[in-house]
């Protein structure tokens, strides 16, 4: 008590203090980011995580937007080629510059000493435009070289070049390299550079998109109807997702004005990921004040004093901004499932303010001295706030096992959340107590209401102690039901799927995997370990048997690799005799011109060779090259060691995912030598790894948790038993959530797979409440029936009170945008009240079999200290 | 009065002499040193092409070069690879013409079919390296306006920094290029720097000419190895000579297609 007296002797100090505290933690909270990257759900050591890095960085390959242009009459007519080309021209000249970088160049110069005066001047000019690119770039490279210059200013200047060419390739009929075969060997040009205008052209273009197998599926649907422009970021969106944003909204109101009778639409993974964003923001903005206006107007109905609004609020709310702030400190940004940590938080460390305040008002009643009254209620109150806190964050401190990030981070920081909102209980509450007014006496509006739920609980607490055979009978049929249940449950997820139907991503999306090869992009990479070893006619072979393998499931719209382009080349080369379209032989024979001298005239002659199939590949590739074609160095690295075959799906789901790389595997290993490594990578492969994460990751997290909750249960009764009777209704919780999964059809994603750890780490709160509050009133005397029903009517009331609170603070997630929230508010509302429920049939019923009975001895002081509510 | 005249002049004469050689060459001055030390009949050489990519790994490839120069300073050059072995046999013959557009072709041993490169892609990265064909070309001084910039010091060499742009219209339509600077040393008159300036004015590449040496046997200075860097994407290309060979014979049937073709 001493602690608490010293707090009353200098509650400003102490409020001032917390406030020095918050200001601290609020200032870090202002690099918290958002990141919804799939790359951030993983652990960062992961070899799919690692192979994925790699592939980006071997093979140059950055994330593209697609932008799909359908028209129902066809695309080949002058004016939707001509849309095409013009969007195609016009999105290389986009730029997301901020009107403050201009600003910040300019106060450079002054830094920098008017090394760069000229260059700055030029360049801010105008403002900043695709003009700059030139003189940014320039400035940028001089900085770079020059040892003086502030790194800052480096860092500045590599952002402002994103920003003002954010993309670095754009891809379409209009701009793509298309391999004919002409009197000039080989020509790389875009199939078409002017729009044609008459029949003969129009028709003479669609023959040639049609001609290069690289191009249906991928820049033109196969019934003509749609046209694909590929717009490339030059940069990895997962660095840069607010630049990546900009170029996402740049990009669509680029194709506003081309809009109709033709439909022009956006999608790609990168815009699914900023889409998620912009939503999550979004709901973040909308659903956290929600919480916080719904959780004042039950405090303000239970209290009927602004007082009581304010300091519980005031403890979630200082809570947030400290677990905020240490995520701004250790750099940890916010991801789809972390987001939801402050509604959660408000929801969770809103009870231990309520508690204390009914303490302090009942006590202010009896006593009319503040002090008293407020050291009352912390002798009373400390130790059940601890415990529960306690419990809570074992509960949610179990998800740091999970080897998802982002599960990890979410655990982890709503257990420093709820520490945090222990530690703001304990010390701000009592100081602002002080500080305030004592409460006006307030005739109780709710006694009639609270007098039926008193009777109602009696009842329930009666049913449970005389019908126990009743009560065991059911548990055990739930369980047994439950089980039965858990076998059905799929696992899977979607990206597309998070959205609403009814948002553009899912039509744009629908749209381009109706039409084209798909939107989901998976990366095989084939490692020969030898330079130049995907030159070899038998890897090229295997690569091409590969891809055709692939082509044959359904889902798969679209493959590209290496030995497309190598093919393509043998076809023009030998004249576009259709026989030719394939890939060069071990061996292949070949025409050579020479001149004898015969009769002493020089004669020319023809005579037919045996080439290396070898040589022939390596020589189309130099030929590809010296062409000026660089679409290679995305499909084979800088020594042709190793390839990256591109796999396009029309499918997200993770389960048909995992069937082809199951099916490439199992290629793999019959076709490729054992030398020959290959990985899977790209953003497909990694939703399916997250995926092969969860279940094991959830069973850890959920051991962990139970043991976890089961050790503390079992300190603070002082008996292992009571441990185990306060762990069994959340056994059954446990398993009614994962039966309400099976039965609703739900798949067990990244966001239901928490529902478990959350009702397991709130709910355990109402088995120490209820077994402290029975065990002292049985130590005082009571007998077994007056302790239940005593029980029930305080503590009872207290739970109920408190699972509909956390379940109204959770019904705000049904407002998301994303249905996993969706799912997981409606989930932990309906499973809150059930533990409740369950709590107190289970427990009266279980401590009257007589088992556990006998009151445990424990010290008479604690005992008082353990009465709650 | 005639007297008087004649040494006005020759004091005349003498203030313009001294003040000439106090005033820097203009560029197109330097250009000229350059280009007479540069001018061969015929040059050849072994090198070595080293691609390197952003990450240090590296290609090697061998090739063996032969060029001759005409009286109108019109460049016939025959490449040869020698190595890797899937390449060897790969030629590229280049003749230069005063009055049309150059020819180029590209011989594939394995097709053993020579193919000709159209004289509009000369923007284009020879055989996937960092030089394109336009910087393969001989300096061409009627095409271009030079104008000095100044001194550096490169490494320890004094050297006149020189601004070109093309002037030709057709030459400044197909080239890369909206600007070259380059760096000329004073002692001989060697391009030992040379940065050059994509469409839009961006520094997209720097070449680089180091171990700079007299060719044995003659009075020309040559360096024997040059590095060209891409800014874009960090990739390099390193040429390293084995050997110069300046006004050898070299037989003006080398540079024909039919010798291009032979190849065994």
């Amino acid at each position: 008590m001493r602690f608490y007296e010293s707090i009353l002797e200098r509650p400003k100090r102490v409020v001032a203090f917390l406030l020095l505290i918050t200001a601290f933690f609020g200032w870090h909270m202002r690099k918290v980011e958002l990141n919804n990257s799939i790359e951030e759900l993983l652990p960062s050591h992961h070899p799919s995580v690692l192979m994925d890095k790699e592939l980006k960085h071997v093979f140059d390959s950055r994330e593209m937007i697609l932008i799909g242009v359908t028209s129902d009459d066809g695309i080949f007519n002058p004016r939707t080629l001509q849309k095409v080309k013009d969007l195609t021209e016009q999105a290389w000249h986009i730029t997301v510059t901020d009107p403050s970088d201009a600003y910040v160049l300019c106060s450079w110069a002054t830094v920098l000493g008017g090394r760069n005066d000229r260059l700055i001047e030029s360049i801010v000019a105008g403002g900043l435009t695709t003009a700059d690119r030139g003189p940014v770039n320039n400035l940028l490279i001089q900085a770079k070289s020059d040892a003086e210059v502030d790194p800052e200013f480096t860092e500045f200047l590599e952002e402002l070049q994103l920003k003002l060419s954010p993309l670095s390739d754009v891809i379409s009929l209009a701009d793509v390299d298309n391999i004919t075969g002409s009197e000039f060997g080989l020509t790389i040009e875009p199939p078409m550079e002017t729009v044609p205008k008459t029949e003969e052209e129009l028709s003479q273009l669609a023959a040639t998109m049609f001609d290069n197998e690289m191009f249906v599926d991928l820049l033109v649907s196969p019934d003509s109807t749609g046209a694909m422009i590929l717009a490339e970021l030059s940069f990895y969106y997962d660095d840069h997702l607010r630049i990546a944003d900009r170029v996402f909204d740049e990009l669509e109101a680029l194709t506003q004005p081309y809009r109709g009778p033709e439909e022009i639409q956006l999608a790609g993974v990168p815009m699914v990921n900023v889409k998620t964003t912009t939503y999550m923001s979004g709901d973040m903005v909308r659903l956290t004040p929600l919480v916080i206006v719904l959780v004042m107007v039950v405090m303000f109905l239970s209290f009927r004093m602004v007082k009581g609004v304010f300091i519980p609020l005031a403890v979630v709310l200082v809570a947030l901004v400290w677990t905020l702030g240490v995520m701004g400190l250790v750099g940890r940004p916010i991801t789809l499932i972390v987001a939801f940590m402050p509604v959660m938080l408000i929801a969770i460390g809103i009870a231990d303010g309520i508690h204390l305040l009914t303490e302090y008002k009942l006590l202010w009643a009896k006593f009319h001295d503040k002090d008293r009254a407020i050291l009352g209620t912390m002798q009373q109150l400390a130790r059940p706030v601890i415990l529960t806190s306690l419990t809570t964050m074992a509960g949610f401190g179990a998800l740091a096992t999970s080897s998802l990030r982002s599960i990890t981070d979410f655990g982890l920081f709503t257990s420093i959340g709820v520490f945090a909102a222990m530690v703001v209980s304990l010390t701000f509450v009592p100081a602002a107590l002080k500080l305030m007014k004592p409460p006006r006496p307030v005739r109780d509006a709710q006694t009639g209401l609270r007098s039926g739920l008193a009777i109602g609980l009696e009842a329930l607490g009666r049913v449970a102690t005389q019908h126990r055979r009743w009560v065991y009978a059911g548990t055990a049929g739930l369980a047994l039901l439950s089980g039965l249940a858990i076998t059905r449950i799929e696992v899977g997820s979607t990206m597309v799927g998070l959205f609403k139907e009814d948002s553009e991503i899912i039509q744009a999306s629908r749209m381009i995997q109706e039409k084209f090869g798909g939107i989901e992009v998976m990366n095989i990479v084939v490692d020969t370990k030898t330079m130049d070893g995907l030159k070899d006619p038998d890897i090229l072979g295997a690569i091409a048997a590969l891809q055709d393998t692939l082509e044959s499931i359904g889902v798969v719209g679209y493959t590209v690799s290496l030995a497309d382009y190598v093919k393509r080349t043998n076809l023009v080369m030998n004249g576009n005799d259709p026989v030719f379209n394939r890939l060069p032989r071990k061996s292949e024979i070949v025409t050579e011109v020479d001149w004898i001298e015969r009769g002493g005239k020089e004669i020319e002659i023809e005579r037919e060779v045996e080439v290396s199939g070898r040589d022939l590949t390596a020589q189309y590739v130099l030929l590809y090259e010296n062409a000026g074609g660089d679409d290679l160095t995305k499909l084979a690295d800088f020594d042709y060691s190793k390839a990256n075959v591109v796999v396009m799906i029309r499918e997200d789901y993770t389960p048909i995912l995992r069937d082809i790389m199951q099916t490439a595997q199992a290629f793999a290993a019959a076709h490729f030598g054992s030398d020959i490594e290959v990985t899977f990578a790209g953003c497909s492969t990694l939703c399916v790894v997250a995926d092969d994460l969860i279940i094991p990751g959830q069973l850890k997290s959920l051991g962990t948790a139970f043991i976890a909750v089961l050790v503390l249960l079992s300190l603070i009764f002082g008996s292992v038993r009571y441990g185990l009777v306060g762990l069994l209704p959340m056994v059954l919780t446990v398993l009614l959530v994962f039966m309400l999964l099976s039965i609703t059809g739900l798949r067990l994603d990244a966001g239901s797979t928490l529902v478990a750890s959350i009702v397991l780490g709130i709910g355990v709160d109402y088995s120490v409440h209820f077994l402290s509050r029975y065990r002292s009133l049985r130590r005082t005397g009571s007998d077994f029936r007056e302790a239940v029903r005593e029980t029930m009517d305080t503590t009872g009331r207290a739970i109920v009170f408190n699972s509909l609170a956390v379940a109204i603070g959770f019904m705000v997630l049904l407002l998301s945008s994303f249905w996993p929230v969706i799912h997981m508010g409606w989930l932990v509302a309906v499973n809150m009240v059930l533990s409740a429920v369950l709590a107190m049939t289970l427990l009266p019923a279980v401590i009257g079999s007589g088992e556990v009975e006998q009151p445990v001895a424990v010290p008479e002081r604690d005992v008082e200290r353990l009465v709650t509510a | 009065m005639k007297t008087y005249v004649h040494g006005t002049d020759v004091l005349m004469l003498g203030l313009l002499t001294g003040f000439i050689a106090m005033q820097e060459p203009t560029g197109r001055e330097v250009m000229e040193l350059y280009k007479a030390q540069d001018r061969t009949r015929n040059i050849s050489a072994d090198e070595t092409m080293t691609l390197v990519d952003a990450r240090g790994r590296e290609r090697e490839r061998q090739f063996t070069y032969v060029t001759s120069t005409d009286t109108d300073d019109n460049r016939k050059m025959l490449i040869r690879f020698l190595a890797p072995a899937d390449i060897a046999g790969t030629g590229f013959l280049a003749i230069e013409h005063s009055d049309r557009e150059d020819d180029r072709w590209l011989y594939l041993p394995a097709l053993r079919k020579s193919r000709r490169i159209a004289g509009s892609d000369k923007t284009d990265d020879f055989v996937g390296s960092g030089f394109t064909y336009e910087d393969l070309e001989s300096e061409k001084l009627e095409f271009h306006q030079y104008t000095l910039m100044g001194s550096e010091n490169v490494d320890g060499v004094e050297t006149w920094v020189i601004d070109a742009v093309a002037t030709d219209p057709q030459r400044l339509e197909d080239s890369g290029y909206s600007k070259r600077d380059l760096w000329i040393t004073k002692d001989h008159h060697v391009l030992i720097r040379a940065r050059y300036y994509d469409r839009a004015g961006a520094f997209v590449k720097e070449l680089r000419a180091t171990d700079v040496r007299q060719v044995p046997g003659s009075d020309k200075w040559r360096a024997y190895r040059m590095t060209m860097e891409d800014m874009r994407n960090g990739k390099v290309t390193i040429l390293t000579v084995e050997e110069y060979g300046v006004d050898k014979d070299v037989p003006d049937s080398y540079f024909s297609e039919r010798y291009l073709k032979r190849w065994r």
